[in-house]
């Protein structure tokens, strides 16, 4: 049994015995055991990572089994250069946030227990290599969340939760079909019927699924990218998002935003990005163009918002934006140094979002705790009750409008230097939407933490000492990281070195645009 | 130990990394230890100082070799490093030197500030970025310390948080940079995509990898219908625009001065501004090899330097007099620059010594009206004060110090820097034909300006008779103050004469690019053939060395109207010969229209930012909510209508069950029957 | 002879029935019938496990080939023994002080053999017999709550539209006797074989529809869904246990049997016919179960988008021209799996649905709608257990993982992708995603609304049949990491194969 399996188990016992549990502390006591061990054991796996390991087709860590044989679902399960940042991502996010929620009293079995599967089904989607176990722990994502939303949510839980819940659970389904054309085209051409990511991808990519039209090769393109578009999410399919933070709890904001929205990027590196060659040229612009979107309408509609957590949760949306970008422009032709960067900038992004926007929703989730509002207009100098949250929350803010020294600004120049080779006029209208991010956030942050203190609010306290530390501790990371990402960005630029230069991937030199341009009209 | 033996190039990164050090201890520990904050920083700063001073001890007096080092950052060929060379010494020097003064001053001025420990560790902070950018050897470094240094902008603009004014100045700070700074990083990464294509290229964005390619990258494509290095160096002009407070992205300086008047002094007149007239100097090869990017610039700065000095002449904030001539001013040091089409590398020479001199005599002048604001319980209303010279006749004689410097007076440091870039301004024209005369004419007509506005507010500040009871008792300020601004003050004044009316700066400035870098990898970049860059660009250089005759009338022509705008102001405000306050009405359009600085802050302010801007904000969310979100509710809920609807067939009366079933069947046979047919 | 032992698990439920109503008469101490039941349904259960894929034709007397066992059958006669028995649990309780529960226990044992036999038949005539001895039995049961009006209205309906349909179904198969003379589904497909012009004539269209309308009352297809809902919700819960679980799918056995291996040679119009009612029956059951207020009907429309997900596989048989192609196997394969996954949960939850009114009548006294939705609001917190497992039991329904519904769904629209019938493959996955929105409201009553009241005695009788359906369903989700290979796909896929071959034609 590999560290993975092992992993998983340490995850799926601490959530039994935690439902089990009575009180607060013995819950909590169950949910930092599983969750930190499962770091440590996320940690080590980093430490024993093989880099030079080659990733289209071994994985570090890698296990397989047996599930149902005879349709071809097996149990396997590997890490390499993407997936491996994820799960440490998961991890962190998920340990700190158990800290982080060390006064929960509702329902703290219930609360812990959800918590430890969220980390569970996360991690699941980051390791999975058979597209059975990918779907199943995707859509086993859903369910905690929901749960989360729905018992320890808002006044308008209901309608965000089942929102939540139906429309993502809707893209998935199309996605599943996109698995199962896939997953029949190779059966007959090959023989076998499995459903084994790898080697599905390979017989994509090198075009062994027979003699079949590219309409069926686009459909399942275009569906299984509308899964994971969905789930980024990129305008227009964003508005479950906003909506749900407001009602989720700091944690499952956390959790959602943090790690939950990652499923989709990664999936962009894991699935499409092998596909990209055969499918249409113009599918790698459409992903483009959702990232653009989002990284303009973003800001935009951040600006108009009333609640803090809102305009936060535009702003992951923005974020996210950069990773589409970033992943379209690398796989086009070019010059590959660009492309690489390019692609190790939309990997990076991935990790450190997570990271950041973890303390922004932790910093609206502290100043509903203490202050019991998150509309803007009511708030207003709270640096002068609680210096130490104004501190974190300047830091975060900054590193989420791309303050250089913090991990954000590393992805994005990444983002937009690697891929102006391959679309200028994309990565000049990115570039131009800076100001205006720039923009809301600087508002934000002076409307809640600086002027003159808002009386109403009364006498609040100071953040809270276990607060306070996950929050730090996320802040420290992203500053280290934006000084020295080396840590991460090797495994992820090896990763991406492969990816572009190998032509296991990517065919070598990059997709080439059609001549007439890359759009059939 | 023998100080001379050091080779302290090799410690240069300690200049960046100790200041650095010096925030995180006071913002640390720096609350519990003596005075409750700013010994880390300033001794910390001491230390930078000292390591820059050797530096440039071995570059001048011991002629080591140019250096630079470099190592891997984030990406392949993203590197970090310094480089040590005239120009980054020059910026070095002059930083740590003022910097460490205005920390000095600080002690004292900020002596009750509560979060007196803050203060310091935000501009330890900006000192240790600006060290980061003055050595940055590549343009991202550059970048990044550029970003980092607004940030500290931003914070100590806003030091004082509580008060709605500064936030927003610093918000309309940051804003107004960001909008040059977005630019300037798609310029990197333009610039970037081009290096990379390039063979043999390892570090893309390290300045002298790009002045040896300049060759290969001025045969780059068009982009947007623009030769490709005439982008890129029009985008790093926005970025400079930005940060050195060029027209029309200026309009943010003068609010900036909500800060501690410190603050001003360090920040927004010595250092951080002058960060893109530096940015303009490191990377003069490239603009001088693209074509006509050079005379934008000069354009440009000239205009601003005679555009803001109209503005000083009808404020009556005295720090935010000061804050217009910084504008002008700087607009003199980015003219020269572009004057360098003609000029050649002498021209950063020429800019790099005004820049230096002026950071002298502006700390000076920002220091000594902040002890005017100390000392008058912070009236900052010329009109509120008078006769302040006999209350503080330290500060009072400070100020005249730095006066005289600001309006070039003979043997002052600005009377070397300034008339020397003015009569070069001559040869770019004399280069140019008659368009080309227009920077010279800006600046000479700066002059006058700059003269009559400057002592339009020493007058009105320090003599006649107090026009409010707090300017009866001023108190003078403390010796921590005084003595930085003695210091000052000497060099404000006796900088020229130093440096031999400036002939060695210049000497030492002009081997910048020319000659040859070591690095420590070992790789060795030849110097640069100004000529032939020029010849990229399209543009002729004089011949270095040989004299080129210039009119003596135009060489005194700075001189006269100096003395006439200072004959002006005397008349004016000292001698009360002319009344003034007959000019100054609501019907007189021209007072007006300088009153409102041209509309500009009304355009950006009350038309883009709150009228266009925001509407399309509030139309967004109505898109967002109601057409995108809307569309998702309408689906579930014509599907939810359609449940309530079709649940009226389910009546609960056996016999239309039956019914039902009849009927069923009977549509099915139909059904088929057509169906089948087609099929 | 040694054939006969094939037969031995419904003679073996004949017998118990026999002895649980003769016993009956003279014990007053009946609650010892109710495991007499349970333990000739776990025997006769056991028997059929045991030779699973056994293959027993009867071609001599005394059946002349008029029934088979085969894996076909098998694997039905295994989803309603085991449905029975999870009914026989829940009954313990909600009859076990009931002065007639004897009547109660035989007539359901018999209901349970005319399935199997339904399951069994290859000849029209014995697929009749038992077909009517289901649904009597079955009718009976609805009305046991003779008490209860709705329960008699509930009983009413189900037999008079029940009466209709059977004399259509009378009525279809007397035409095909008539056009082929003989009631053998074999000699049918030959006789089709034989003369295909046969296939054409308007007469043969007509039976076939009838036969559709017969078998499309029990499995609820729309139109001929209407009794459903009202039987269901009036009918005791564990009776529409029986009804969903169990009778549904014998509906499925039948027209399995009569389409796939019968009627192939006209496929061409079934195809027709049944893409329409697959559509129609799922789209109109989702919607309207989103707009119930009564839990038990809510169950009831589910159970007819299920019969919809199911019926996509004649469409697949019918539309795919390659019938030995991975495509029908997985169609196949796919329905049998739902059918069995659907058993499961859907006879779980109307147990459930049972408790739950159980404890509200119980304690809350007399409220007019025990299966209201309202009653449930917080039940998360008045019965922890009980709730929780309804909630893994409606993951089931929904399918979403880690349950076998999920596996069986997979599979299921994994055919109708294969086929390339992807108008049909979204139809069917949009819909399924719907029906979480109405599985997710009971969800959410139960686990965030406010308690009516205080916390209930949870009855663990019933908790013992929901354990054992949730376990079940687990199991079958994940057995396969404890045992190698996967044995419920390769049940059914054997089963598949047992009737597919014929379609060689």
């Amino acid at each position: 049994m590999g560290l993975i399996t092992i992993l998983m188990l340490v995850l799926l016992i601490g959530a039994i015995l935690s439902l089990l549990t009575k009180t607060t502390a013995q819950a909590r006591g169950v949910a930092l055991v599983s969750s930190f061990s499962a770091l440590i054991i996320s940690i080590l796996m980093y430490l024993a990572y093989d880099a030079s390991i080659n990733t289209a087709t071994h994985y570090a860590f890698e296990e397989s089994g047996t599930w149902m044989p005879s349709i071809g679902i097996g149990y396997h399960v590997g890490v390499d250069g993407i997936s491996l940042p994820m799960v440490m991502l998961a991890t962190i996010v998920c340990a700190l946030c158990a800290v982080f929620s060390w006064t929960e009293s509702k329902r703290p079995n219930q609360f812990f227990a959800l918590l430890l599967l969220m980390d569970l089904t996360l991690i699941g989607v980051f390791v999975s290599l058979d597209f059975f176990m990918f779907y199943v722990f995707w859509e086993l994502t859903l369910l905690p969340m929901f749960f989360l939303i729905g018992i320890w949510g808002g006044p308008r839980k209901d309608y965000s939760a089942i929102k939540f819940l139906i429309y993502t659970h809707i893209a998935s389904v199309l996605m599943m079909l996109g698995i199962f054309a896939l997953y029949y085209f190779n059966g007959i051409a090959s023989g076998t019927y499995t459903f084994d990511i790898p080697i599905l991808l390979e017989a994509y990519r090198t075009g062994t699924l027979g003699s079949i039209s590219q309409f069926w090769l686009d459909f399942i393109f275009i569906t299984i990218m509308f899964g994971f578009i969905v789930k980024m999410p990129s305008v227009p399919f964003h508005t479950w998002l906003p909506d749900a933070h407001v009602e989720a709890p700091t944690i499952g904001s956390i959790i959602l935003a943090g790690v939950l929205l990652k499923m989709g990027g990664y999936g962009l590196f894991r699935v499409l990005l092998p596909m990209m060659n055969v499918a249409s040229t113009w599918f790698i612009y459409l992903i483009a163009l959702f990232g653009l979107m989002s990284i303009i309408y973003s800001p935009f509609a951040a600006l108009a918002q009333k609640d803090l957590k809102k305009l936060v949760a535009f702003s992951s949306i923005g974020h996210m934006g950069f990773i589409s970008l970033g992943v379209a422009a690398s796989a086009l032709a070019g010059m590959d140094p660009a492309r690489i960067v390019a692609h190790t900038g939309a990997m990076f992004q991935m990790f450190s979002h997570g990271i950041i926007t973890c303390v922004l929703f932790g910093c609206c989730g502290v100043i509903e705790h203490h202050t019991h509002t998150r509309i803007i207009d009511d708030l207003g100098g709270l640096t002068k009750k609680m210096p130490k949250l104004a501190i974190l929350m300047v830091a975060a803010f900054f590193a989420s409008l791309g303050l250089p020294l913090c991990s954000g600004f590393v992805a994005e120049f990444g983002i937009l230097s690697g891929s102006y080779d391959t679309m200028p006029i994309f990565v000049v209208l990115a570039a131009i939407s800076i100001p205006f991010t720039a923009g809301y956030h600087l508002w934000a942050v002076q409307r809640t933490m600086f002027g003159p203190y808002n009386e109403y609010l009364g006498d609040i306290k100071e953040i809270k000492w276990f607060e306070f530390l996950p929050l730090a501790i996320w802040v420290i990371i992203f500053v280290i990281l934006g000084i020295y990402p080396a840590p991460i960005i090797d495994m992820m630029h090896n990763t991406a070195d492969y990816f572009i230069t190998s032509g296991n991937v990517l065919p070598i030199g990059g997709i080439p645009v059609p001549p007439g341009g890359a759009f059939p009209w | 130990m023998d100080l001379t033996a050091i080779d302290f190039r090799l410690y240069a990164h300690w200049i960046v990394l100790l200041p650095m050090i010096g925030f995180l201890l006071e913002l640390l520990i720096g609350k519990y230890w003596w005075r409750k904050g700013g010994m880390f920083a300033t001794l910390s700063i001491f230390g930078s100082m000292i390591i820059s001073y050797g530096c440039l001890y071995n570059i001048y007096v011991q002629e080591m070799p140019f250096y630079e080092y470099s190592w891997e950052w984030f990406y392949p060929g993203i590197v970090a490093g310094f480089t040590i060379d005239p120009l980054s010494l020059a910026m070095l020097c002059m930083v740590s030197f003022v910097s460490f003064f205005i920390h000095f001053y600080a002690v004292g001025y900020m002596a009750h500030d509560c979060a007196k420990n803050v203060y310091f560790a935000e501009t330890a902070l900006f000192t240790g970025s600006m060290f980061g950018l003055v050595l940055a050897n590549n343009l991202l470094q550059l970048f990044i310390f550029w970003e980092m240094v607004g940030v500290c902008s931003y914070l100590l603009i806003g030091f004082w948080w509580h008060r709605p004014e500064a936030a927003a100045a610093g918000k309309k700070a940051w804003m107004t940079c960001s909008v040059g700074d977005c630019l300037f990083l798609l310029g990197i990464a333009i610039m970037y995509t081009l290096m990379v294509g390039i063979d043999g290229v390892t570090e893309p964005i390290a300045f002298n990898q790009i002045f040896q390619n300049l060759g290969q990258l001025h045969h780059a494509d068009y982009i947007f219908g623009i030769p490709a290095l005439t982008l890129i160096c029009l985008l790093f002009m926005c970025g400079v625009l930005g940060k050195s407070a060029g027209f029309p992205l200026h309009v943010w300086i003068p609010d900036a001065m909500e800060g501690p008047t410190t603050v001003s002094a360090l920040i927004h007149a010595a250092t951080m501004v002058t960060a893109g007239v530096y940015l303009i100097a490191r990377a003069f090869p490239i603009f001088l090899a693209a074509p006509n990017a050079l005379m934008v610039v000069a354009f440009m700065g000239a205009f601003t330097a005679l555009y803001a000095s109209t503005l000083g002449l009808v404020v009556n904030d005295l720090k935010r007099i000061f804050a217009y001539s910084t504008i002008s001013q700087l607009g003199y040091m980015i003219a020269i620059l572009g004057c360098g089409a003609v000029l050649g590398v002498a021209s950063v020479a020429y800019a790099l010594f005004h820049l230096v001199a002026h950071a002298f005599f502006k700390a000076l002048l920002f220091l000594s009206s902040g002890s005017v604001l100390h000392g008058t319980s912070n009236t900052r209303d010329i009109k509120e004060m008078g006769g302040l010279l006999k209350g503080m006749p330290w500060t009072g004689y400070a100020m005249l110090a730095g006066a005289l410097a600001l309006i070039a007076f003979p043997m002052t440091a600005g009377y070397y820097s300034k008339d020397k870039i003015i009569e070069e301004a001559y040869l770019y024209a004399t280069a140019h034909g008659p368009l080309g005369y227009l920077p010279w004419i800006f600046l000479v007509l700066g002059v006058i300006l700059t003269a009559t506005y400057t002592f339009r507010a020493w007058y009105l500040a320090m003599t006649g008779d107090p026009k409010s009871h707090l300017a009866v008792h001023p108190h003078e300020c403390d010796w921590w103050m005084r003595t930085t601004l003695i210091v000052l003050s000497v060099f404000a004044l006796g900088l020229g004469v130093m440096t031999g009316g400036g002939i060695k700066f210049w000497h030492f400035l002009e081997e910048t690019f020319v000659t040859e870098t070591q690095t420590a990898s070992g790789v060795v970049y030849p110097g640069l053939d100004m000529h032939e860059i020029a010849h990229f660009g399209g543009n002729t250089l004089l011949e270095h060395g040989v004299h080129h005759p210039i009119p003596s009338a135009v060489i005194y022509l700075p001189l006269l109207l100096m003395i006439a705008g200072l004959a002006i102001a005397t008349m004016v405000y000292y001698k009360n010969r002319v009344d003034v306050n007959k000019y100054i009405k609501k019907d007189n359009p021209l007072y007006q229209i300088l009153w409102n600085k041209y509309y500009l802050d009304y355009l950006f302010k009350d038309i883009i930012a709150e009228k266009i801007i925001m509407t399309v904000f509030t139309f967004w969310d109505v898109l967002d909510r109601y057409v995108i979100d809307g569309v998702v509710n309408l689906l579930s809920w014509i599907t939810i209508q359609s449940g309530q609807v079709s649940r009226k067939l389910q009546t609960g009366v056996v016999q239309n069950y039956a019914t039902a079933v009849i009927f069923g069947v009977s549509l099915l046979v139909i059904l088929v029957m057509l169906l089948r047919g087609g099929a | 002879m040694v054939g006969y032992t094939a037969l031995l698990p419904e003679g073996l439920l004949l017998a118990t029935a026999v002895i649980v109503l003769l016993t009956g008469l003279f014990i007053t101490q009946k609650k010892i019938l109710g495991y007499i039941t349970l333990v000739g349904l776990l025997a006769s259960l056991v028997l059929v496990l045991k030779d699973w894929n056994l293959t027993a034709p009867f071609e001599d007397a005394p059946f002349y080939g008029a029934i088979v066992v085969d894996p076909f059958s098998q694997i039905f006669s295994a989803m309603f023994l085991v449905v029975g028995v999870l009914v026989c649990i829940a009954a313990l309780k909600a009859y076990g002080e009931h002065q007639r529960q004897d009547e109660f226990y035989s007539l359901m044992l018999l209901a349970i053999v005319g399935m199997m036999v339904v399951a069994m038949s290859k000849d029209l005539v014995a697929l009749f017999i038992g077909f009517e001895l289901a649904s009597i039995s079955t009718y009976a049961m609805a009305g046991f709550d003779k008490r209860d009006p709705k329960s008699i209205e509930a009983a009413l309906k189900y037999f008079l539209i029940g009466g209709l349909s059977s004399s259509m179904m009378v009525f279809g198969m007397s035409y095909i006797y008539g056009l082929t003379g003989t009631t053998n589904i074999d000699l049918i497909a030959a006789a089709f074989a034989a003369d295909p012009a046969l296939a054409t004539t308007p007469a043969i269209l007509l039976a076939m529809v009838m036969l559709i309308a017969g078998f499309g009352f029990k499995m609820a297809f729309v139109p001929f869904h209407m009794w459903a809902p009202d039987t269901y919700e009036g009918a005791p819960s564990i009776v529409s246990a029986l009804l969903a679980a169990g009778s549904k799918k014998m509906g499925f056995a039948a027209a399995f049997r009569i389409f796939i291996v019968g009627l192939i040679a006209m496929k061409a119009d079934w195809y027709i016919a049944f893409t329409i009612l697959a559509v129609v029956t799922m789209t109109v059951g989702n919607i309207l179960a989103v707009v119930q207020t009564s839990v038990k009907r809510m169950l009831a429309y589910s159970s007819i988008a299920h019969a919809g997900y199911i019926a996509i596989v004649f469409v697949i048989v019918a539309y795919y021209p390659d019938a030995s192609a991975m495509a029908v196997t997985h169609a196949v394969t796919g329905g049998l799996m739902h059918a069995f996954s659907h058993a499961l949960g859907k006879a779980g939850a109307f147990i459930a649905v049972a408790a739950v009114g159980y404890m509200i009548l119980s304690k809350d006294g007399k409220v007019d709608d025990p299966n209201h939705i309202d009653n449930y609001n917080g039940l998360g917190k008045r019965a922890p257990i009980t709730a929780f497992l309804f909630a893994l039991l409606l993951c089931s329904l929904a399918g979403i993982p880690p349950l076998f519904g999920f596996t069986s769904k997979f599979v299921l629209f994994l055919a109708s992708v294969e086929a390339g019938l992807l108008g049909l493959a979204i139809i069917c996955v949009l819909n399924s995603a719907l029906s979480v929105y109405y599985y997710a409201k009971v969800v959410m009553r139960m686990y965030w609304g406010e308690p009516g009241g205080e916390a209930f005695i949870e009855s663990p009788t019933y908790l013992f049949a929901l354990a054992l359906a949730v376990i079940v369903l687990i199991a079958l989700f994940a057995m396969p990491f404890a045992t190698p290979g996967d044995s419920v796909y390769i049940w059914a896929e054997t089963a598949a194969k047992a009737i597919l071959p014929a379609l060689e034609v």
